[in-house]
């Protein structure tokens, strides 16, 4: 186990390499000057060019790469060019706000998606499944940026129950956690019913039986925990997907997460803010996707993650 | 197996414990506070770097600068006893008041002015630099009185004394907290993301102290978020990131809130690459100007929201020429001036096209696909081509544009004429981007530039007015109002013409 974390920690090392590469290339092909959004438009153009020396953004594009990958190795991921700031500690102050939500969202989704997923399956072809796989249709189908402004709508103008945005006392977690946290609900849902509706289908489940387990014992003992083994990589990807996904969610309810960072950084052409969260997005997915290996090894004891 | 989920669960119920005993949002005494909205952050906290609108809003309500601009955006004295004096076309001599006090208690003093416009002059890495690369030196006469000495004559240097003063210690100190000590009606107590928290500053003596005790600025980006924070009262003020759209919605059926409007340093122009072999031809150019329905614009898309533009200069400039007219809009006249330069209809009625290019912004969007449709009359088929700001920027700087609108915002001296239009200051250089060229006006702005006498400064820029107008490298469209949501308990708050939200120190809450 500790051989494979290993391996798959150093496997980190190129992809983050290759992100870097591919992040630098992409910045320098946008057009814009981020000299222009340090200075403003009445900047002579000698202190544009002096600038842009200071920065190191007139060096080539391979020279400001390499640059790049040597600072980060050394922890260093720069300074914002608008905020002069260093960008871990951007990084670091939104990083909290961002794993917090996504964890507050993926309970939603869990909470929600569970429940339904099992009703669904074990009244297959009622009207609760119809209901259930319904609710599972529209989350999928209903867009962040059309769901959260209803949601304020509804709980905060019409009702005043629940803060518009903003990240303050554990109310603010509630619209923005429902918002992210239905789609993935949805999604959940139909996988949790499929996979039991196919553990319903498996010998095992008919040798318990056999022997005379009662239903409930079948369902928990050996549906369920059998059902939840897709249900773990599912889940551990989504996370992936709620960290680095969350740009719309945050706009919409002021979220200072690290992906309205990135947009940012992109409006104003902020090459390290760019770099550092684009390698923050991809490492956290890297690291979430190690982490949905070793859960999924302590699941299932016929996994063993060093073969 | 239970117990292996045991460190999952732990994680999750800590996250879940921690959130729910975290303090309610720390409510102060809101009878004392009041709350705005920006749409974004303000990008430094230090005056010499305040370049985006915001940082200089913030600028404005945090420290104290020689000089500052009323509601009109006339100059007016502000740490300065009086109006700067040109003792000589190159020496500008200035007198500070005694009473000023910075936020600690200590004294303003002429040593903490030289030390802020010291560093301006020497470290050009300080985004505010560029306006006083002119400056020879600057000396201290006597305890109160100093004087800055100009390598030329530039009678606009007056409207660059509004940097927010440092005390010395912080202006020479590169590593210094310049957010800790201010000498203007507020302090920065705290700064989070999307969040500045301003206190009253005890010491401000310069006028009338804040009424209320805690402004706080809150970014919240989203228009939408904005004016469902307004309806539910999480903010009080919004100004100019409301969508105009909602103004007469707002007006009408959110009895809460008040529009509250005033004229603005603002003015948006259709611009013309003088290089493009069609929109060179000023017949063209005052063909588009006269087959512009600008009324009807100004009235179905921008709300009333604006008035319409003869020149750069807005009308409660003291420097415009208030003898100059809008091009009125007249089709007949406008085909008319394109059958005479020669661009006869073809079969298909189109005489030629244009590309039209502008920002992703909705309103912009609009407004460009109005013109086009209001063109097509005269014949002319205008494509419009909105583009993300980064993009459109490089296009219309690097010449790839025919025609593109943008808006000239915030300026308050006349020679904004020569950044906009001097041959020599094309991009890169300054800001004239349709590469216009024209000896007889590059002479007058230089003129203008150079003469600090009032009066005659006045007869040159008028003249510049009526040569543009008639040269019309732009078409003027319209000035644009400053507009503000706000609360209706909040009384005492006006809106200045160039946005700055000085009057926040005097308003309270009912």
């Amino acid at each position: 186990m500790i051989i494979y974390l290993v391996q798959r920690l150093i496997s980190i090392i190129p992809v983050a390499l290759g992100v870097i590469v591919i992040v630098s290339a992409m910045t320098q092909l946008v057009p814009g000057d981020p000299t222009d959004m340090i200075l403003g438009d009445y900047a002579s153009l000698e202190d544009k060019q002096a600038l842009r020396h200071a920065l190191g953004l007139d060096e080539p594009p391979l020279t400001q790469t390499l640059n790049y990958i040597k600072n980060v190795l050394q922890g260093d991921l720069g300074e914002s060019l608008v905020y002069s700031e260093s960008v871990s500690s951007m990084i670091w102050q939104r990083v909290p706000a961002t794993v917090e939500l996504a964890i507050v969202s993926l309970m939603v989704a869990i909470l929600i998606a569970l429940p339904l997923g099992f009703i669904s399956a074990y009244k297959k072809d009622t009207g609760w499944d119809l209901s259930a796989m319904t609710f599972a249709v529209a989350g999928v189908a209903i867009p962040n940026f059309w769901l959260g402004p209803l949601l304020v709508l509804f709980f905060s103008l019409n009702l005043g129950l629940l803060p518009v945005s903003e990240r303050t006392d554990w109310t603010s977690y509630v619209l923005p956690a429902i918002t992210m946290g239905t789609a993935l609900a949805a999604a959940l849902s139909r996988m949790t019913r499929n996979s039991i509706l196919d553990a319903y289908q498996e010998d095992y489940v008919r040798t318990a039986r056999a022997k005379g387990c009662g239903e409930k014992a079948v369902l928990v003992r050996h549906v369920f925990r059998n059902a939840a083994l897709p249900l773990v990589t599912v889940v551990g990807l989504q996370f992936g997907v709620l960290l680095t996904g969350a740009v719309i969610t945050e706009k919409i309810f002021d979220w200072p997460g690290l992906g309205s960072l990135l947009v940012e950084g992109i409006q104003t052409r902020d090459y390290p803010v760019i770099q550092g969260c684009v390698l923050v997005f991809a490492s956290s997915y890297l690291v979430v996707n190690i982490v949905t290996d070793v859960v999924y090894a302590l699941i299932d004891p016929r996994i063993k993650l060093n073969q | 197996m239970n117990r292996r989920y045991l460190p999952i669960i732990t994680v999750l119920v800590t996250t879940l414990y921690t959130q729910a005993l975290r303090p309610l949002n720390a409510s102060s005494d809101s009878k004392n506070s009041i709350t705005i909205a920006w749409e974004a952050d303000a990008r430094s906290l230090d005056p010499r770097d305040a370049v985006d609108a915001n940082s200089q809003y913030l600028e404005n309500l945090v420290h104290c600068s020689l000089i500052d601009f009323d509601a009109n955006g006339n100059l007016r004295s502000y740490l300065a006893e009086d109006l700067p004096i040109w003792k000589s076309p190159t020496k500008l001599e200035i007198k500070i008041r005694k009473d000023a006090k910075f936020s600690n208690g200590t004294p303003v003093q002429v040593d903490d002015v030289i030390a802020t416009y010291q560093t301006l002059k020497n470290q050009r890495s300080l985004a505010r630099s560029g306006a006083f690369k002119d400056v020879q030196s600057i000396k201290k006469l006597d305890s109160q009185r100093l004087i800055f000495e100009l390598s030329e004559p530039d009678a606009s240097f007056v409207s660059n004394l509004v940097v927010g003063t440092l005390p010395a210690s912080v202006a020479n100190d590169p590593k210094a907290d310049v957010s800790k000590t201010s000498c203007g009606p507020f302090r920065i107590v705290k700064t989070d993301i999307n969040l500045i928290s301003l206190e009253r500053n005890e010491f401000y003596s310069l006028g009338p102290k804040p009424k209320i005790s805690l402004l706080q600025i809150k970014v919240v980006k989203s228009e939408k978020t904005r004016f469902a924070k307004l309806r539910a009262g999480e903010v009080d003020l919004a100004q100019n990131n409301i969508s105009r759209d909602l103004i007469p919605q707002i007006e009408s059926r959110y009895p809460k809130l008040q529009v509250l409007k005033r004229s603005a340093l603002k003015t948006t122009y259709l611009g013309f690459n003088m290089r493009d072999p069609i929109v060179s031809r000023v017949e063209v150019r005052k063909a588009i100007a006269h087959a512009i329905d600008k009324d009807a614009i100004i009235k179905h898309l921008l709300n009333g929201l604006a008035e319409p533009a003869s020149t750069l200069l807005p009308p409660q400039s003291d420097f415009r020429n208030d003898q100059l007219k809008p091009y009125e809009y007249d089709p007949e006249k406008a085909n008319s001036l394109l059958d005479k330069a020669g661009f006869p209809r073809k079969k298909n009625g189109v005489r030629f096209e244009l590309s039209y290019k502008t920002t992703i912004d909705a309103t912009r969007i609009t407004i460009a696909k109005a013109i086009a449709s209001q063109l097509k009359t005269i014949g002319i088929h205008v494509t419009v081509e909105p583009m993300e700001w980064g993009r459109f920027k490089a296009d219309v700087e690097q010449g790839r544009v025919q025609m593109w609108s943008l808006s000239w915002v915030g300026f308050k001296d006349p020679d904004i004429y020569r950044y906009a239009f001097a041959s020599d200051l094309a991009p890169p250089n300054g800001g004239n981007r349709g590469h216009f060229k024209d000896s007889e006006l590059d002479k007058l702005l230089q003129a203008g530039r150079q003469t600090t006498d009032s009066k005659k400064r006045h007869e040159i820029y008028d003249q510049v007015q009526v040569l543009v107008n008639q040269k019309l490298p732009y078409v003027f469209l319209w000035h644009e109002q400053n507009f503000a949501v706000i609360n209706k308990d909040i009384s005492g708050f006006t809106l200045f013409a160039d946005g700055r939200l000085f009057s926040l120190s005097q308003a309270t809450r009912q």
